[in-house]
């Protein structure tokens, strides 16, 4: 019993032995995945605060560089700097970009991971730049670039790599009757691929591309083209169709996971053969492709269309090779000889087209491209026999294929075959040391290239021309001519004449088996005297010349201003409207500033009383007790408008005396200054201001009217007295002040007499509230009136103190600029001051 | 000290022969890829990888003035070299355009290095590197055999297709199947050894054929040689058929590499 107690005991531990260990383990685990979850989570959130605070620095930092290279593309537009303003210009763009980035990363990138939501953004960030970038360009070609006579633009295509604008377009019923004498019945439609400088397409690639033409033209390919100073263009035939590299795709998802089978084998391996029968069409014409993918591939229920020949070559060029193509798609030791510097005759450029189709026929079968050539790996299920073919076509190039109908006389055996993957390798007809089903001879009678089409990813080219309509050179059994007999019959100046020899009926050679490139056959020279060297000479030189003289003309159309080619650009555009909307919307400030700025400070002082008003803020600057105006408390004023009206300069002495004189009366009457004080003051003054008036600019001399303001004389020293005339009351009024002159005082009330209108203005000033200003609020409120207008320079203020008790004295305020005198004299002095003040303004 | 292959090609190279570059690029270039991707770990995508990995050769075009063979590094360290300088120098020049700053630095970050995992010449490097070299011999063999030939071995030793398979997709006996599979093993061995020699600067680098059962030729005799062409002798098969093997596994693992490479320039 104790040794069942002990066993079970130690059972029991060890049990529970097992389970700690077990739960510790656990333990382990779970802390260990929770600490990993923790770490992640730190991490993930690190990564996001990061991320936020780059894209904001990013931003602030884009905010502050923009406006920089936008002063910078001002400038240098200012300079005519066209170059440079579209450098700072894309700079400027390139900001703007970024500062969009930034705010997409803020507002929704940053977030959207944080929350585990990429799958969301996925489509923003990759799938859409993806499809804008391929999206066509727009329907209608540039306004500048002008529209295509006989053409309507329907619509437009995607852009391919070589810079042309791709337009769809309906023919005219003319030019469709031109089309059909042309051997080109029932174009429809056509596809119009246009390159201009101004719209992005570079001289090379014009000229590569019209050079591809000549070799087009060849094999009937173009319906039409042009070249003018504006752009240049030509037309080709348009079938709706897809891809290649899209149809590989539906037929892959047609077919099981691990390769194509049946019927989607069959369609596929004859869209390849479509392809390769034409390659040997081309080959037959002399042409080199150079450019076969899947993408230039079109697929409709007709077959496969060969496309796109802006790479298109003459075999037999004396060009050097190039490494233009696609890569996966070409021969890798097609580089290898353009590094070397093979000129395009040295090599064989119809086995680069065969390998291209290789290429296109691995990519059909695999989904994917050959990235490796002749290395890349066939990982799905495929017929030993295709497998052999594609071997055999990106294999060396001593070792491919000789030609194009050799791979087709394969591939169609493959085809014919009841099953593709039972036919073995060595059934080929290229194994068995069968010749092509296809004859090799060139011959041009045969030619008959499927209809061409496009997609609307990709370009398509039109059907050949008819046998009939191939020029000449192309001719593949050209007549034998016999060679002329020569007689030079001037030995100094080299003349001769040539006598026709009877042509022979000379036996055509037998065709090489594969006479993939061949002489073209010469003309027969004319047969006659010809000129002597010195005016061929001289006639080479004149045709030259013309041909120079052409192409400086047709380069100079070609040229733009560098504005259109290089300073126009969004950036640019940017900068600048940026630059006219801050303009603008200074200008407009200003403006408004002007029209709501404070009300001008308005003083008419009567001696005893006067009215003020002034805005809080001038108040604040002028000392002035701040009255609030009680509404619609208007202080009505009296204006000066009948003086300045009746002064004029040529006159300026009589009115003077005239305005002396009544000033004189009303002041005797006043009894606020001696007669002859107010004379003399009159005189003096007269005499100073128009001793030292300018000839040109003559002072205005007015006198306040005094009917209700006692002695006071306002004397305003201006040099613009038409100016003055004419500003003064608007100044007034646009200070708010309600400009009355006699006539309107008279019309709008019964007050005539000056105590009458006396005790107007002390009511109106009880009820404003406010106080009769000192002489230093006069001095104050003059200097801000002066300095406010700009035709009064100087303004003498003369006011009796008979009020104070004192008719023999005067008040004066002189204020010129910002110099204010003030203070009080003997009235007999008046004169002497009034005479320095005018003294001191003609100094000036 | 180089031997002679490697002299001539680096000869090639320094005399700015286009094919010698060419050849560079094509036999290392995905495993430059692959160990720029390694390193830059998510930091760099795959257009860049591919713009680096030429930029690495351009780098070594200019120093390639500067190589001193005496200094006893591998033709892989020597490669690693450039690649880690290039990135480097691509790390540090989009630093300075994060600080604002124009400068690219032209030294190599090393701080940087750290910072990732398998900075130095790893095993698995190596292992790339010699791949590549094996994998430009077949091509070159690829190059000088008959098509028909190198299209048995392909299918023979590389897809590892019975003999008998083989025969009737041709439309050839066995034996003929047999004697031009020994024709182009014979010459793949010999372009083994002169490829590996071509590129590889000590002699550890050349003793690798043989540690991975690429041996040059295990029967140097004239006669063994001879009898190559013919039915080869028991301790021969063995010999072959390790080399055959060796030789799949590593064009296979290769061709690994490759398609890593194919669908990281797709993406």
């Amino acid at each position: 019993m104790p040794i069942l107690s002990i066993f079970a005991i130690l059972l029991g531990v060890v049990a529970g032995a097992l389970l700690l260990a077990f739960a510790i383990y656990f333990l382990i685990r779970f802390l260990g995945a929770a600490v990993r979850f923790v770490g992640w989570f730190i991490v993930h959130l690190f990564t996001f605060v990061i991320g936020m605070l780059r894209d904001v620095l990013r931003f602030v930092g884009s905010v502050l560089l923009a406006p920089v290279f936008m002063l910078l593309v001002l400038f240098n537009i200012l300079l005519g700097r066209w170059s440079a303003a579209g450098h700072f210009g894309k700079a400027v763009q390139d900001e703007l970009t970024a500062m969009g980035a930034c705010l997409y990363r803020i507002g929704v990138g940053h977030p959207a991971r944080l929350l585990l939501l990429h799958a969301v953004t996925e489509g923003l960030e990759q799938r859409l730049p993806r499809v804008l970038a391929e999206a066509p360009g727009r329907d209608a070609p540039p306004a500048r670039s002008g529209q295509y006579d006989g053409y309507t633009i329907v619509g437009s295509l995607a852009g391919g790599g070589s810079g042309g604008k791709l337009y769809i377009a309906e023919p005219s019923e003319l030019k469709q009757a031109a089309f059909e004498r042309g051997g080109h019945p029932g174009v429809d439609r056509v596809v119009i691929k246009a390159f201009s400088l101004d719209d992005g397409s570079s001289l090379p690639q014009i000229v590569r591309e019209s050079r591809a033409l000549d070799a087009a033209k060849k094999l009937g390919l173009v319906l039409e083209h042009d070249l003018g100073a504006e752009r240049f263009f030509y037309v080709m035939r348009y079938v709706p169709g897809e891809s290649l590299g899209v149809m590989t795709q539906n037929l892959h998802a047609r077919s099981e996971a691990e390769g194509l089978r049946g019927e989607p084998l069959r369609k596929g391996l004859g869209f390849v053969a479509d392809l390769v029968r034409t390659l040997d069409h081309y080959h037959r014409g002399g042409l080199w492709h150079k450019d076969v993918k899947p993408d230039n591939i079109i697929c409709d229920d007709d077959g496969a269309h060969l496309v796109d020949f802006g790479l298109v070559t003459p075999l037999r060029s004396a060009m050097t090779l190039t490494t233009h193509g696609t890569e996966y798609f070409r021969d890798p030791e097609l580089v290898r000889m353009a590094l070397k510097g093979a000129k395009v005759h040295e090599v064989d450029g119809a086995k680069f087209d065969v390998y291209a189709a290789g290429a296109v026929l691995y990519s059909l079968m695999e989904n994917s491209f050959p990235a490796h050539g002749g290395l890349s790996q066939l990982t799905k299920s495929c017929p030993d026999a295709i497998r052999w073919i594609i071997r055999r076509s990106m294999t060396d190039y001593d070792k491919r294929y000789n030609s194009a109908s050799e791979m087709l006389a394969d591939l169609n055996a493959v085809i014919a075959s009841d099953d593709p993957y039972a036919f073995k390798p060595a059934s080929l007809p290229s194994m068995k040391g069968e010749a092509p089903a296809e004859s090799p001879e060139p011959v041009m009678e045969e030619l008959d290239f499927p209809t061409p089409a496009v997609t609307p990813a990709a370009r398509r080219t039109p059907a050949p021309r008819t046998p009939e309509s191939l020029p000449p050179r192309l001719n593949p059994s050209p007549k034998p001519v016999a060679r002329p007999r020569v007689h030079v019959t001037n030995w100094w100046t080299g003349r001769y004449a040539a006598e026709a020899a009877p042509i022979q009926a000379a036996p055509v050679p037998p065709s090489p088996p594969k006479p993939v490139r061949r002489e073209a056959p010469r003309l027969a020279e004319p047969v006659g005297e010809r000129r002597a060297a010195r005016d061929q000479l001289a006639s080479a030189r004149a045709r030259a010349a013309s041909a120079r003289e052409r192409a400086h003309e047709r380069m100079a159309q070609v040229r733009r201003p560098n504005a259109a080619r290089h300073g126009i650009n969004p950036g640019v555009a940017v900068a600048v409207f940026l630059f006219l909307g801050a303009a603008v919307a200074v200008g407009g400030a200003m403006i408004v500033a002007a029209v709501n700025k404070p009300k001008a400070y308005v003083t008419i002082s009567n001696g005893e009383a006067s009215l003020s008003k002034a805005s809080s803020s001038d108040a604040a600057t002028l000392g002035l007790t701040p009255k609030p105006p009680a509404t619609p408390a208007r202080p009505q004023l009296t204006s000066f408008a009948d003086e300045i009206d009746a002064v004029s300069a040529p006159d300026l002495d009589a009115q003077a005396k005239q305005i002396a004189e009544d000033v004189l009366r009303r002041a005797q009457s006043a009894g606020a200054m001696t007669q002859e004080a107010v004379e003399s003051a009159v005189d003096a003054f007269r005499e100073a201001l128009v001793a030292g008036v300018n000839e040109a600019a003559e002072p205005l001399v007015v006198w306040s009217d005094a009917d209700f303001a006692g002695a006071s004389v306002l004397v305003i020293a201006s040099d613009v007295d038409a100016d003055l005339r004419r500003c003064l009351p608007e100044t007034l009024t646009l200070a708010g002040a309600d400009v009355l002159d006699e006539q309107r005082l008279a019309a709008t009330s019964d007050l005539t007499e000056q105590d009458e209108i006396a005790t107007v203005i002390a009511g109106a000033l009880a009820t404003l509230g406010l106080r009769a200003l000192d002489a230093n609020d006069v001095g104050r409120d003059l200097q801000f009136f002066v300095a406010e207008q700009d035709n009064v320079d100087m303004l003498i203020w003369l006011e009796p103190m008979s009020a104070e008790g004192e008719p023999d004295r005067a008040r004066f305020i002189v204020t010129e600029g910002s110099t204010v005198l003030n203070g009080s004299m003997t009235a007999t002095d008046c004169p002497e001051l009034v005479s320095d003040a005018s003294r001191l303004y003609n100094a000036r | 000290m180089l031997n002679s292959p490697s002299t001539q090609f680096v000869t090639r190279l320094r005399a700015n022969d286009q094919a010698a570059w060419f050849e560079l690029w094509e036999t290392f270039g995905p495993v430059l890829r692959a160990q720029l991707t390694k390193w830059g770990r998510g930091r760099i995508g795959a257009e860049t990888v591919r713009d680096l990995s030429q930029e690495t050769l351009a780098a070594l075009s200019d120093s390639i003035d500067r190589f001193d063979p005496t200094r006893g590094a591998r033709f892989s360290t020597w490669l690693l070299a450039i690649a880690k300088h290039v990135l480097g120098d691509e790390i540090d020049r989009r630093m300075a355009l994060k600080r604002g700053a124009g400068k690219a630095a032209a030294s190599l970050d090393e701080t940087w290095m750290k910072a990732a995992p398998g900075e130095s010449v790893d095993a698995a490097y190596e292992a790339a590197v010699f791949r590549a070299k094996v994998e430009a011999a077949v091509r070159q063999i690829e190059r000088k055999s008959e098509f028909l030939d190198f299209e048995i071995f392909r299918m023979r030793v590389l897809e590892g297709r019975p003999g008998k398979e083989v025969a009737s997709a041709v439309g050839v006996s066995e034996p003929t199947v047999s004697r031009r599979l020994a024709k182009v093993r014979v010459s793949m061995r010999s372009a083994i050894s002169q490829t590996i020699s071509q590129y590889s600067f000590t002699q550890e680098e050349l003793a690798e054929a043989e540690r991975n059962g690429l041996t040059a030729d295990p029967n140097a005799s004239p006669e063994d040689r001879a009898s190559a062409s013919g039915s080869a002798p028991a301790v021969d098969r063995d010999s072959d058929q390790m080399f055959d093997e060796a030789l799949a596994e590593i064009y296979h693992r290769q061709q690994e590499l490759r398609r890593q490479d194919e669908l990281a320039s797709q993406d």
